[in-house]
């Protein structure tokens, strides 16, 4: 529970009755209109929900590599159904694979960590209306799969060695020139 | 009671009319449902906490190499509760079932489901495979087949979260 919210009103005075005002369109015509006698900051973000947000972005990197530790300790029949339990080079890459998309993209983690019944290891991202899949088998390819509803699953390669290769300095923010885009980056 | 075509359906609405004469061996009409025993794990079923409704993962309905051999193994729902397909070799943390319409099967160009009864009277009855999901080691697949299956994996996983998941009452979250 957050005790000091900032306020997400401004309160204009005119004379003596106080007006409030929230949505932006309705202040501009407020300021060609009203005699300002005292105004109060607007603030249009709400700093403590940024931070609250950004601590669950935390603590759900922590879960997943919790949840990469503990399959490293599967055994074969983990699920009951007899499956296999992942390589430690599947399990090798799949973490260093998860390092790079930390570095990469640290405000949107996997929401889950899957193991296929034949040894494989899947980070999952997914909403109401999109289901993206990242896994991991015994190549060094990751193989993307993107599902939207209404619309053919697609899917994308590429190698953790590709991933693993720093950006050059200055060129951060430039797309990397090559046939398929860069599949961590568009998540 | 047991005969040569197997167990009979479970007598319901559903089944009333054709009853008399609706068998195991009975072949699998497009108005049936299949039910999918999927283990109460995460990798197979989560809780959205969005929204928290249970989520069937495509590797639900990935075949397992050492079940699915035949191919991906369900119970129709004229012949077993999903009751009785949780309960049937339950693995340690339980499990849930999926359902899923054989139009859909249909629909994917699965080809044909195989009735294949058991001979165990304790184990639940309809017992059937779809044998063009039988397991088939990835390495051997080039990447459009392996891609093929994945969708078919997640359209199936995606039908059955739609349909909702039977879970025994008192089942924890997948973990």
């Amino acid at each position: 529970m957050v005790a000091n919210v900032w306020p997400q009103y401004t309160v204009v005075q005119k004379q003596e009755s106080a007006v409030s005002v929230g949505p932006r369109d309705q202040r501009h015509r407020y300021l060609n209109l009203v005699t300002w006698t005292r105004t109060e900051p607007v603030y249009e973000c709400n700093p403590a929900q940024e931070v609250s947000t950004d601590i669950i972005t935390l603590k759900t990197w922590v879960e997943r590599r919790t949840d990469i530790a503990k399959i490293r300790t599967l055994a074969v029949n983990w699920d009951g159904d007899d499956s296999v339990p992942p390589t430690y080079g599947v399990w090798s890459r799949a973490q260093i694979f998860l390092n790079i998309l930390h570095e990469r993209k640290p405000g949107n983690p996997p929401k889950k960590i899957a193991v296929s019944p034949d040894g494989l290891i899947a980070l999952e991202w997914f909403d109401s209306n999109a289901f993206v899949r990242a896994e991991i088998g015994d190549t060094e390819q990751v193989e993307w799969m993107f599902a939207t509803p209404g619309f053919p699953a697609e899917f994308r390669t590429e190698t953790v060695a590709e991933l693993k290769t720093p950006p050059e300095q200055g060129h951060v923010w430039e797309p990397a020139m090559v046939d398929e885009p860069a599949c961590a980056s568009e998540l | 009671m047991g005969t040569s075509h197997g167990r009979r359906a479970r007598l319901r609405l559903r089944t009333l009319i054709r009853w008399l004469w609706y068998f195991e061996t009975t072949p699998v009409s497009p108005d049936e449902i299949l039910l999918r025993r999927i283990p109460n794990n995460k990798s197979y079923c989560y809780r959205d906490r969005a929204t928290s409704a249970l989520v069937v993962d495509p590797y639900a309905f990935t075949p397992n190499r050492k079940r699915d051999t035949d191919g991906m193994s369900f119970y129709r729902e004229n012949f077993a509760t999903p009751e009785e397909v949780a309960l049937d070799y339950p693995p340690d943390g339980g499990a849930r079932v999926a359902r899923v319409a054989v139009q859909l099967v249909i629909d994917l160009g699965l080809g044909k489901i195989v009735t294949d009864p058991h001979d165990d009277q304790e184990r639940p009855a309809g017992h059937v495979y779809i044998p063009a999901l039988r397991y088939v080691d990835r390495k051997t697949l080039s990447r459009e087949e392996r891609q093929a299956r994945d969708r078919i994996s997640l359209a199936l996983a995606q039908h059955a979260t739609d349909n909702g998941v039977c879970s025994h009452p008192g089942l924890s979250d997948p973990v």
